[in-house]
């Protein structure tokens, strides 16, 4: 059996974002992304924080952008999922749909 | 748009906070900022930043700090060692008969190579172990944290045992003071002692880890 390390929730919200983004996935917009559907603030450092764990894993790569003036000349960093990182994400929405299928309507559950 | 600066204090540690995508991070912050976030939110954001930089800086180095714990825990053994050498040659005698200023140097300058030969075999016997798991490693850099090591030793070494020691001998505090019999208890200063081998060592195998931190990063 292949050794698989299975993606963190956070780690998967973050891959749907750069994937949902596109070309325009760096750190302001992927944290945006995320403020807007966790409808709580997202610390941008926690993002980058996860993105390294991701292109530790190969699950992303980063390019350096130009430098702009609205960001005191530093460089925005562009992400991209890699076709590893696309496959997990495949491989995980399979596993959670499958599993959530299995359960009933839960009571509480907002609809 | 927010056309003010945001907090200089808070800039100035992000561009001074270990970690190889900072520059972009703080880009990102400034330009948030810069579209109306407040400047409690950029120091929030900030502390998050520097809190999640220092504690992977901190478990990137948890087998150096660890080391570097268990053999400060060694140095009180160390120095009673170093003791029983100068009192079998008759170290203290000879050094006393010589002219000023030289038992003072003879008497320090000793204890120095002493500690450092401690220190560097500690350091050493850290290699081989590094060596034989990981098989990276930057020499020139763990070489240079060890010359970073001497100055740390020496300073602190100064500051915490010489010249303390000094000053107490000298005015004959430890008799006329009651005060003084708990400050120089035997657990104070074993504590005290290994403080400046603590910061030697640690300053050594800190620099050499975020070496190979840098270039494993620089790699991918």
């Amino acid at each position: 059996m292949t050794d698989r390390s299975y993606l963190g929730e956070f780690e998967l919200m973050i891959l749907l974002a750069v994937l949902h983004l596109g070309d325009e996935a760096y750190g302001v917009p992927i944290s945006r992304e995320l403020e807007r559907h966790r409808d709580r603030d997202v610390s941008v450092g926690s993002v980058y924080a996860a993105l390294e764990r991701l292109e530790a894993k190969s699950l992303v790569t980063s390019t350096l952008g130009d430098p702009t003036p609205e960001r005191g000349g530093k460089a925005k960093r562009y992400f991209r999922v890699t076709k590893e990182g696309l496959r997990q994400v495949s491989e995980t929405r399979r596993i959670l749909t499958r599993l959530w299928k299995q359960l009933p309507e839960l009571k509480g559950e907002p609809s | 748009m927010n056309e003010m600066r945001p907090p200089s204090l808070a800039t100035w540690l992000l561009a001074h906070t270990p970690g190889p995508r900072n520059e972009a991070l703080a880009g990102d912050l400034l330009e948030e900022f810069r579209s109306g976030r407040s400047r409690a939110w950029f120091w929030s954001q900030t502390r998050c930043a520097l809190l999640l930089a220092w504690s992977k800086s901190i478990t990137l180095r948890a087998p150096a700090i660890l080391f570097t714990l268990l053999q400060t825990a060694l140095v009180p053994a160390w120095l009673l060692v170093v003791s029983r050498v100068e009192n079998q040659f008759n170290l203290h005698q000879r050094f006393h008969q010589m002219d000023w200023p030289w038992p003072f140097l003879c008497e320090w300058g000793l204890l120095l190579i002493a500690n450092l030969l401690f220190i560097w075999t500690g350091i050493a016997l850290y290699l081989v172990c590094h060596l034989s798991t990981s098989g990276d490693l930057n020499l020139r850099r763990f070489i240079r944290g060890m010359r970073a090591s001497l100055p740390a030793l020496l300073t602190l070494w100064a500051a915490l045992v010489v010249l303390p020691a000094n000053f107490i001998q000298r005015y004959g505090l430890d008799n006329s003071v009651p005060a003084m019999h708990s400050i120089l208890s035997v657990h104070l200063a074993a504590f005290v002692v290994r403080l400046p081998f603590f910061f030697a060592i640690l300053c050594t195998l800190w620099v050499a880890a975020s070496s190979q931190h840098t270039q494993r990063t620089k790699a991918r």
